[in-house]
């Protein structure tokens, strides 16, 4: 079945990731442990990091250890402070995922619209009103998008928070708002751009003419034919793009000062806490390849064509 | 080409008919650059980006790094065209110098990916079988990491700075060439004449470097232009989180950093070279669009 | 004489190219009656397709009718604008030329017959049902109620193009405009799905417009038929005196490279050279370059259809000379 086989596909790059995400240590110029700890560092504390990964093994043993310390749920400790990565990671999750899912529903709620009406009108002004959005968009710094948002939407119309969670759920809810807007704009070009030829291949595709030729009205033409067809393309594309939607949250939680997976991957950065930043990456890449995986099978799931293949 | 007709695909009239006139008539490829609308603008608007670049040195106010502390955040004026920034540095001065040095680390950084994609991808697309398993595994996990997560984490462990930088993009950027010039590889391997030159008994690098790079590398130079964009991008983000250029030395993000406390007071200080970046992503656009229409294949 | 079924006169379809607009279809003009078929036959890119969409309101958007009128069961038709689903339905169905696109890939084929049952003629989702599977029967498909829940790519090209056309039918047009069916499929199936046609002709009263490049095809099916050049109607009449007696070169043209696998042993004959650009429309008659009859006047004269004897018509200038020499003389 094609679940099976997706999900095959799936291990390896999975453990591709593990094995990137070790190799980062190691390409720490010098002595890692000596590197990251500096000054700070006594020389038994070095030692005891030396040993702690394996330093000195062969490199057969040292991802083995990593891969059992993997398994076992366990990213390291941070060396900054001192407690597992996995309780920073757990506490700042939640965060992150609810930037990426307001990311997500705004870029959709946006393009679609946008590229639906750009396929519809093709050729007249609001199709090149539309297609200028991605060639105006796609050069946006993500950052600086946040930042003149709150420009106009928080500090002159004062309508959000200049930054923040809040405290309470609606509050969290209309904190995120900006931050989602912001990050949703970065992948807004690259979507309105592709499901616009999508929509358009669908547009005038033979079975819509058939469709018509049937008699059915308008609006029932597009409603089901048309969205039921363009849907699937649409789902493929934000999996390609989700990866970029979570780099693009990362830095936008910096610009909004959410406590996120992001601001704790910056601040470790900093703090030259390595466990973290290794912990993080990891876990940000994984949750791509879960999307991922999420957004071929419901594609699947609609069109019988895909199960096939 | 006297009259320069009033419909059709020379319409136009005197500006075509002038270019042309720059321009090698009997080459067709430029011919037809030269008519393209939108290729000429987004050449136009990169051309003007770079030229003010370029001429840093020269047109120029002040030193981009001389400070004036009693002269500082001040506003636009005939002295300073952009005002002052923190420092009492002149914007001005720093948006030329930021922008040289961001699109130059643009520009240079996408060759090393370019290279290192398109050989990858034409061997795997040419000589199919394992090794091409292996690569598309290789490109998913890269894929994988999140744009900036990587990038960071890569700046982060082999050292900020222009090092880290090329360094960076050396690894992962070079993901998007590869697949793209091994579907095109593949495709155009499947064509009749390739196999037929093959049994005719060209050796492999001739028919690589005769037959099949001249079709895949368009593929790869338009999609160069959209990625000088993500660069320029990342580079800028690079340097708005402190992990590029080292301070003092001007980078578009960094200047958005060091604006961002005044945004109330000194809007322009963070906003105009966000702008410098979509500008010039507008000129590469424009001209990524331009040349996928002109070296289409007919 | 009752009103045909279907009635077309000067049609006139500007497309646009490269920011030119130059007349795909040009004043054609054709009429079926009640029962009856025609074909219209054509060279690739001779502008037959877009005949059809523009008679159908499916024009892409490069093309608009600019000029003409189509009447169709007692109504005028607009041919653009708001109403031109609406006026369509009932009246006149479309089947199209390959069924590996024309059917949507994402729906089973017994939503999509019964869908105009439902949605156009207003059955109950119980009646619109039993009406596909009859629909189904009736284009000859076996084994019905599995066809319903079957996806178009699960199907062959034969058993595609029947569901095609039992779509069309689901509207209960009373004209079928049908646009290359044929083209995409095998020889063998090809024979079937116009024995199909011929049988749904009879039992239903269909009027059906057969679009087509093979003239050969037009015999099985049609009483009357028409020949397009570059836009416009070259020759037209009743098919068995048109193969027989053709009266136009381009006919003759098209009967002599058609390959006859009834016929004696000789080789096909293709037309030298190709259709004309539509931007570089040949003056006066627009076959003359490539035509062996050629004289001076041809390059000149303003040719239309003309009468040339009971029930055919033709845009030869020298089509006394024609019915004369008959078909194999003065040929090279």
């Amino acid at each position: 079945m094609y679940i099976v086989r997706r999900l095959a596909q799936a291990i390896p790059v999975v453990l591709g990731i593990t094995i990137v995400t070790f190799f980062l240590l190691r390409l720490i110029p010098g002595d890692p442990a000596m590197t990251l700890l500096g000054n700070r560092g006594t020389p038994e504390q070095i030692a005891a990091l030396r040993a702690r990964w394996g330093l000195d093994e062969p490199i057969w043993v040292q991802f083995w250890l990593f891969l059992k310390q993997l398994a076992h749920g366990d990213t390291g400790a941070s060396l900054f402070y001192e407690v597992p990565t996995r309780t920073l990671i757990a506490s700042r999750i939640g965060v992150t995922m609810s930037l990426v899912a307001f990311a997500t529903i705004f870029s959709v709620l946006i393009s679609v619209p946008l590229a639906t009406i750009a396929a519809i009108r093709k050729d007249r002004p609001a199709d090149h009103v539309i297609r200028a959005v991605p060639l105006v968009g796609l050069g946006m710094p993500s950052f600086w998008v946040g930042l003149v948002l709150i420009l106009i939407f928080a500090v002159n119309l004062g309508w959000f928070p200049v930054g923040g969670w809040g405290d309470t759920i609606p509050e969290h809810i209309y904190a995120l708002i900006l931050p989602g807007l912001t990050s949703a704009l970065a992948i807004v070009p690259l979507l309105v751009r592709s499901l616009r030829v999508g929509m358009l291949e669908v547009l005038q595709a033979d079975y819509i003419a058939t469709v018509r030729a049937k008699g059915l009205r308008e609006p029932r033409v597009l409603l089901v034919h048309v969205a039921r067809n363009a849907i699937i393309p649409t789902l493929t594309l934000l999996g390609i793009n989700i990866a970029f939607l979570i780099g693009a949250t990362v830095v936008v939680e910096r610009v909004f000062q959410l406590n996120g997976l992001g601001t704790l991957m910056l601040t470790s950065i900093s703090n030259r806490d390595f466990p973290v930043v290794q912990g993080v990456t990891f876990v940000l890449a994984l949750s791509v390849v879960v999307i991922n995986l999420a957004t071929d099978l419901t594609a699947a799931r609609l069109d019988p064509r895909i199960r096939l293949s | 080409m006297s009259a320069s007709p009033v419909i059709g695909p020379n319409a136009g009239g005197d500006q075509a008919v002038a270019l042309e006139g720059l321009v090698v008539r009997s080459h067709p490829l430029l011919r037809k650059a030269a008519h393209n609308r939108s290729l000429i603008a987004g050449a136009s608007i990169l051309g003007v980006m770079i030229l003010l670049a370029v001429l840093a040195p020269w047109i120029d106010r002040y030193p981009p790094l001389e400070q004036d502390l009693t002269n500082i955040l001040a506003l636009p004026s005939w002295e300073h065209w952009l005002g002052t920034d923190q420092l009492g540095r002149d914007v001005w001065s720093r948006l030329l110098w930021a922008g040289r040095f961001d699109l130059a680390t643009g520009f240079l950084v996408v060759l090393i990916p370019i290279t290192i994609g398109t050989i990858i991808g034409t061997l795997a697309g040419y000589y199919k079988g394992w090794p091409d398993t292996v690569l598309s595994r290789i490109i998913d996990v890269v894929m994988a990491f999140p744009y900036y997560v990587l990038i960071i984490t890569l700046v982060f462990v082999v050292g900020k700075g222009i090092r880290g930088i090329f360094i960076a993009f050396a690894l992962t950027d070079w993901v998007t060439y590869a697949r793209t010039v091994r579907s095109s590889t593949l495709v155009v391997g499947r064509l009749g004449w390739s196999s037929a030159a093959k049994g005719g008994g060209l050796s492999d690098p001739r028919i690589l470097g005769r037959h099949i790079l001249p079709n895949t590398i368009t593929q790869a130079i338009v999609y160069a232009t959209s990625d000088i964009v993500y660069v320029i991008l990342a580079v800028v983000t690079l340097g708005y989180l402190g992990l590029g250029i080292q301070a003092p030395a001007p980078d578009w993000g960094s200047m958005i950093f060091d604006g961002q406390p005044f945004m109330t007071t000194r809007w322009w200080l963070s906003t105009i070279p966000g702008l410098c970046v979509v500008i010039t992503g507008i000129g590469l656009s424009l001209l990524g669009d331009g040349l996928a229409d002109v070296l289409r294949p007919e | 004489m009752s009103d045909p079924a279907l009635r077309v006169d000067g049609l006139v379809v500007e497309v646009t190219r490269d920011h030119e607009r130059f007349r795909a279809v040009d004043g054609v003009s054709l009429a079926v009656e009640r029962g009856r078929s025609i074909g219209l036959v054509g060279e690739s890119g001779c502008g037959k397709s877009l005949t059809l969409r523009a008679i159908m309101g499916l024009l892409p958007d490069r093309a608009a009718a600019v000029e003409g009128r189509v009447t169709a069961v007692g109504a005028e038709l607009p041919l653009a604008g708001k109403g031109v689903a609406a006026a369509r339905r009932g009246r006149l169905g479309m089947i199209f030329q390959d069924p590996g696109t024309g059917l949507d890939p994402v729906m089973t084929c017994g939503y999509q017959i019964a869908e105009a049952p439902r949605r156009v003629l207003g059955m109950s989702r119980a009646q619109a049902d039993e009406r596909a599977l009859e629909l189904l029967r009736l284009v000859g498909i076996p084994d019905v109620e599995r066809r319903m829940r079957s996806y178009p790519y699960e199907l062959s090209g034969g058993t595609r193009q029947r569901v095609m056309i039992a779509i069309a039918l689901s509207s209960e047009p009373k004209v079928l405009l049908c646009d290359e069916p044929t083209t995409a499929l095998d020889v063998t199936i090809q024979a079937q799905i116009l024995r199909l046609l011929v049988d749904l002709q009879e039992e239903m009263g269909l009027s059906i417009v057969f679009v087509t490049h093979e003239l050969a095809l037009v015999g099985e099916l049609c009483e009357d038929v028409c020949v397009m050049y570059a836009g416009r109607l070259v020759e037209t009449g009743r098919t068995a005196d048109l193969l027989a007696r053709p009266l136009h070169p381009y006919t003759i043209g098209l009967l002599r490279s058609a390959v006859d696998l009834d016929a004696e042993v000789t080789a096909p004959v293709p037309i030298p050279g190709s259709l004309p650009d539509p931007l570089n429309r040949p003056s006066g008659c627009a076959f003359h370059p490539r035509c062996f009859l050629a004289r001076p006047a041809c390059e000149t004269a303003d040719v239309a259809l003309a009468p040339a004897g009971p029930g055919r018509a033709s845009a030869c200038l020298y089509v006394e000379e024609l019915m004369t020499r008959g078909l194999g003389a003065g040929v090279p």
